[in-house]
This record gives structure tokens, C-alpha cells and sequence, in this order.
């Protein structure tokens, strides 16, 4: 066990208790809504795990201390670190072969193209001939990519179509203000408003992705494939 | 040169919407709500996760803490520390600092390193200097300051160096939890038991335990609540101008909690101007052994649970009984029932109007309380709500955390 932790969540109120593991959960709902499950689910994953479950592992871990030890000098925030904790167990699971169905395509695409791409080492004269020219196939998902990202879009504002607050907000953040303070300078709506403003439209954007999800899994066609390959990648 | 990043990107934005929402406070209610949205049942989150982690977390926290009652103390020291009052059931309470260590990686000591560290911990609770502790021929006195104003109504028949000593140790704590509040706001505290409870009704819509105990905390009055037999069963210390009380009542009862707590703040309402007080409540005593302001505490603290009228209803109950004190028990749930209180409320104020007349009646008001939920479990949450942990050393912060495990989780 490691005493450290478990002093950190003997010391927490009821109230902070619980308030910590409904932020986990949310937490790990958003990024399962990020990968494909072959279950079509984002609650439920591979190996019988839920979102849910996944929560109980990552506080589990830490506390146990067996498979990652929690070291708060290192890592002074208790929620951060889970939060870590929580990426890393459901990019494991995503990866895991029981999710893998097939390989996609891009998954096959050797490390030229990615040091091309990332400006990596190899990148130079004699290698930059190696990355691949546009083919209609190509085109056709750099197609698909700009639909879904204008479908996000229009869904998003469209849920947000009664809420003027947030359409200003989001205007904002189009235009590349990403701080609570900055959009409240950029809108002229007090910060405060803006802290409340960014709570619905996290809760909007969630409701977003689940749609997004879903759509993809009712097309169960190239769409479902781009969202799973973006996201995991 | 702008460099704020533009976007028209749908995906792009739900990301940047995703990290602005992992930076806001939620309460847990809009947590709630927001998951019950993404259709995940948030009770059913919480009860699985808490239900699935509980054992690495109920393991008592004292269970890798070496206490100075199984680290090995030499028998004279033992000797002497009983002979101050600091029996076995009192040494579970203080962790050996040799544990500071291990948990870093070393090894316990034993020996004399061991004894050095058990005199660092019997040194910040009693104020002994280590090396007197460290002395077999030294005598170990407790602080006349703290027990001299406490003691002055013990009861004969009390181990009075156990209850000096057990005094001694819940006011070094209650030293500590006034160093970790010590931002907390400071209001005046209501005298009359009409301005109290209005004030209570007000901020919190009724008088409740929890209510009140949020109350006393709003006021800028910590409340500790232990759980180890004996002593006394509440006390209210001032210390530089701050009260603080100490709840201690065996009787795991909303209604007898309730009613010690309303008394203890009417005494930190006493004599605000002065800088130091202390009040100890050792054992219910009979009416004519209760001075002016212990009477006035417990009328207060029955009116303001009755609602003003816990005068009218002890006499309903008199009236009822046919002035028989063997009717009481069955006559205070009827009249209690017939008047929409509650019925231990009552029983406690009827055994404090029939202590007066020199009647015990505590022992069967206790038999009337409604034991289901666990007062000392609420009042530890609301204090672990409002603490500022981090402020303490790590001796004043592990001696706090072993005075709040419950006592049978030190026993087992």
C-alpha cells in the first residue's frame, strides 16, 4: 500500500471524495468518447472493463502503489496524476488486440512519412522524396476529415443556437482565445459569467462527442474508421 | 505578431472546450447533472468506485503507524507515563515518530533511537522536555494551566491523573486544529436561545446537528469530535481570543450530540472579552452540583432544540406521568409524538429539568435515542471539509489523524 496516497484520500471530506471520483468519471467518459470500441460503446470496453470500472483501477493503482507509484513530490496533484493514470489505462485498452478488428491503412504507413511530418531526424534531401503524393483515395479522406470537423461545428452551435453567451464564447475561441480570462476581455462578459459559461458548454460539447460517436457507429463505414484513427492517433 | 491559434475546426474546438472545462470548479451537483446528460448514473459511480476501493482505503490508517503502545517502550518509562495518567488506551493515540522515518525508507529503530522518538511525540502532547521523559528518576507532572481551571468538577469516583492526562491530550489537539483553522471567519456568537436558533434557521432553514455544526464552524468555531471512552463528553477551550469545542459524548446520538453542541457554544458566547477560557464537561452531574452557567447552557440548548418550549413540554410529560418518574419512559414518547418533537430531544431535556431535582434520568433518556446515524462520522466529515491539512507539521498532522479513527478501528 502505498501510505502516502491513502493519507491523501483519508484526509479528503466525503464531499471531496465523491466530487473527486465524479470528475474522474466524467473524465474517463471524454476520453473513451475519443477512441473506437469494437463495442460501439464508449462505456463499455475491452477485457470487461467500463468507464466506470476504469475509475476504480486508476484509484486502485495509486493506492496500492504496486504498478505506478505515486510520488507527491513528483506529482503534487493528486487529480492530475489520475487523470494520467486514466489516459494511460484507456489508451492501453484501446490498443489492446481484444479492440483491434483490423488495421487501418495509415496504421501500416512505415516512419518516413511520420519523420516528414514531425520535421523528424531523417528528414532531408534524400528522404523527402519518400513521402507520398496525393491520390484520389487520399482526397477523398482529407474530404471526409473537413465534413466531420464541419459536422462538429455545426452541431455544436446548434446546440448551443439558445444560449447567446455561448455562441459568443465560442465565436472567441474560433478566433484562438483559449483563457477564461482572455475570452472574457475578447466578449466583454465578466470572467465569472465565463467560468459558469464554459461548464455548459463543456457539458454541450460532450453531448457533442457522444453524438459524434454514435453516428459513426450507425454508419459503421469509413466515418466510424476516420474517428477511431484520428483519435487514437 | 498574432499568435493566437484560429480555428474553424469543429474536432479542434470540442478539444479546446475540453481542456477550458478540465481548468473550471465543479461542484459535485454539476458533476452530477452533467453525467446523468452523457447517461451515466452518478450515485451508481460513486457507490461502485467507493465499494470497489474502500478496502485499500478502510485500512485503518493506524495499521503501518507504529503507536507508542506496541513500539516497544521500556517498562520504566511505561511506569512512569501510567503514573501521569497516560494509560494504554491513551498511547494507541500517539504515533512514534521512528514511523516518520520508515516511511521514507529506513528502518524502524529500537532501543534508545526508538525511546528519543516516543519522547519527541510524549514532548509535543504533554509539554514535558524529551530529556526529563528520558530520565528514569524524574517525576512527570502534567500542565497545572490546562487541568487547574478544567478539573474543579470531577466526579470522586473518576481516575483523576487518566482524566487530567486524557484532558491534557484533547487540548494539545485542540491547539493543533486551531492552528489549521485558523482562516476560518470569526462571528459573534448569539447568547439568548431565540437568537440562536433564528440564527441557525436562517443560514441553514433548521436545527439539525449538521446544521448547527456548520453553524458553530460559520462562527469560526472548530469542533473536534473523538471517540475514546471516559474523561469528559465536551469541552470548549479559548485559546488567543478563539473558542473551539470538543464533542466526546459516548452516546452515538444525533439528539444528545445536538444538544452538547448547543451547549458548548453557549459557553464560547460567555465572556467574549476574555482571551483564555475553558470549560471540561466530565459526567452529567445532579442539579445542585450544576453552577449558574452550566443551568442557563442547558436551558439554552433545550429550548433552542424545542423550539422555545421545552419548559411547556417537560411539564406536558410531568402531567402526563402523574408526576410518576417510572411513567417518564413510556409518557415522553407519547407526548413527543402528540407535539411534533423529537422524542430523544425531549428525553434529553427531561433528564436535565429532572437532574435539578437531584433524579438521574439519564440512563433511560439514553435508552430513548435514535442511534441510526452516526454523529461523531458527520461532525469528523464536516471537519475534514473545513481543515487546512497542509498547514500542520507531520507530527501534529499524523497525532490529529490517529485522534480521528474511531476507537473500535484502533481495537481491532
Amino acid at each position: 500500500v502505498n501510505i502516502e496516497a491513502r493519507e491523501v484520500f483519508q484526509r479528503m471530506s466525503q464531499d471531496e471524495l465523491e466530487n473527486l471520483i465524479l470528475h474522474l468519471g466524467r473524465y474517463a467518459l471524454k476520453v473513451c468518447c475519443k477512441y473506437r470500441w469494437r463495442s460501439g460503446n464508449p462505456m463499455e470496453l475491452p477485457k470487461g472493463e467500463t468507464s466506470d470500472s476504469i475509475v476504480s483501477k486508476a484509484i486502485k493503482m495509486v493506492l496500492d502503489g504496486s504498478e505506478r507509484r505515486w510520488d507527491p513530490k513528483k506529482h503534487p496533484d493528486v487529480t492530475k496524476y489520475l487523470m494520467d493514470t486514466l489516459d494511460s489505462l484507456i489508451n492501453h485498452l484501446a490498443n489492446c488486440s481484444e479492440n483491434k478488428l483490423v488495421k487501418y491503412e495509415s496504421d501500416c504507413v512505415g516512419n518516413d512519412e511520420k519523420h516528414w511530418h514531425t520535421g523528424g531526424p531523417e528528414r532531408g534531401p534524400t528522404t523527402d522524396w519518400l513521402v507520398r503524393q496525393e491520390t484520389p483515395e487520399s482526397i477523398l479522406l482529407r474530404k471526409e476529415d473537413q465534413a466531420l470537423e464541419d459536422l462538429a461545428l455545426s452541431m455544436l452551435v446548434d446546440s448551443c443556437k439558445n444560449d447567446p453567451v455561448l455562441l459568443r464564447v465560442i465565436e472567441s475561441m474560433q478566433k484562438g482565445q483559449d483563457k477564461p480570462a482572455e475570452i472574457s476581455h475578447s466578449t466583454g462578459i465578466q470572467v465569472e459569467e465565463i467560468y459558469n459559461a464554459i461548464k455548459r458548454l463543456d457539458r454541450k460539447a460532450a453531448l457533442v462527442r457522444r453524438r459524434m460517436q454514435s453516428k459513426a457507429i450507425d454508419g459503421r463505414g469509413e466515418t466510424a474508421k476516420r474517428l477511431g484513427r484520428r483519435s487514437s492517433s | 505578431l498574432n499568435n493566437k491559434k484560429h480555428t474553424t475546426r469543429g474536432l479542434e474546438l470540442l478539444e479546446r472546450i475540453n481542456r477550458l472545462g478540465e481548468g473550471v470548479e465543479w461542484s459535485n451537483e454539476e458533476l452530477r447533472e452533467a453525467l446523468r446528460e452523457e447517461g451515466v448514473d452518478p450515485e451508481n459511480l460513486v457507490r461502485s468506485v467507493l465499494s470497489s476501493v474502500s478496502p485499500l482505503l478502510s485500512g485503518s490508517a493506524s495499521e503501518e503507524r507504529v503507536t507508542l503502545d506496541s513500539c516497544g517502550l521500556d517498562r520504566s518509562l511505561l511506569g512512569r507515563l501510567r503514573k501521569a495518567g497516560i494509560d494504554r488506551q491513551l498511547l494507541r493515540r500517539l504515533p512514534c515518530q521512528a514511523n516518520v522515518e520508515s516511511k521514507s525508507g529506513r528502518t524502524s529503530e529500537n532501543g534508545p533511537g526508538l525511546a528519543i522518538k516516543a519522547a519527541q511525540t510524549i514532548s509535543r502532547v504533554f509539554g514535558w522536555a524529551p530529556e526529563l521523559i528520558l530520565n528514569p528518576a524524574a517525576q512527570l507532572e502534567l500542565d497545572p494551566t490546562v487541568i487547574a481551571t478544567a478539573c474543579f468538577k470531577l466526579p470522586r469516583r473518576a481516575n483523576v491523573q487518566r482524566v487530567r492526562a486524557y484532558t491534557v491530550y484533547a487540548h494539545t489537539l485542540a491547539l493543533i486544529l486551531l492552528d489549521a483553522t485558523r482562516d476560518l471567519p470569526h462571528g459573534s456568537i448569539p447568547t439568548s436561545a431565540e437568537d440562536l436558533s433564528s440564527d441557525i434557521k436562517a443560514q441553514y432553514g433548521s436545527v439539525s446537528f449538521e446544521n448547527a455544526l456548520r453553524y458553530a464552524w460559520s462562527l469560526g468555531i472548530p469542533v473536534l469530535p473523538l471517540s475514546d471512552s471516559g474523561a469528559f463528553h465536551a469541552a470548549c477551550w479559548r485559546e488567543k481570543g478563539r473558542n473551539i469545542i470538543v464533542l466526546k459524548q459516548p452516546v452515538r446520538s444525533l439528539a444528545r450530540w445536538l444538544y452538547d453542541l448547543i451547549h458548548e457554544l453557549c459557553h464560547a458566547g460567555r465572556n467574549p472579552k476574555e482571551p483564555r477560557r475553558s470549560v471540561v464537561e466530565y459526567e452529567k452531574l445532579e442539579g445542585k452540583r450544576l453552577s449558574p452557567e452550566e443551568k442557563e447552557a442547558n436551558q439554552i440548548a433545550g429550548d433552542v432544540i424545542l423550539d422555545g418550549r421545552a419548559e411547556q413540554l417537560a411539564k406536558m410529560c410531568v402531567v402526563a406521568a402523574q408526576g410518576k418518574v417510572e411513567w417518564l419512559k413510556r409518557v415522553v414518547p407519547m407526548v413527543a409524538k402528540r407535539e411534533h418533537v423529537a422524542t430523544d430531544a425531549l428525553a434529553n431535556y427531561m433528564a436535565f429539568r429532572l437532574s435539578l431535582e437531584g433524579v438521574n434520568w439519564w440512563g433511560t433518556a439514553t435508552g430513548l435515542q435514535n442511534t441510526d446515524v452516526d454523529p461523531w462520522q458527520l461532525a469528523r466529515n464536516v471537519l475534514k471539509e473545513r481543515i487546512d491539512f497542509s498547514s500542520l507539521s507531520y507530527l501534529d498532522l499524523v497525532l490529529l489523524e490517529q485522534a480521528l479513527i474511531d476507537d473500535w478501528e484502533l481495537e481491532a
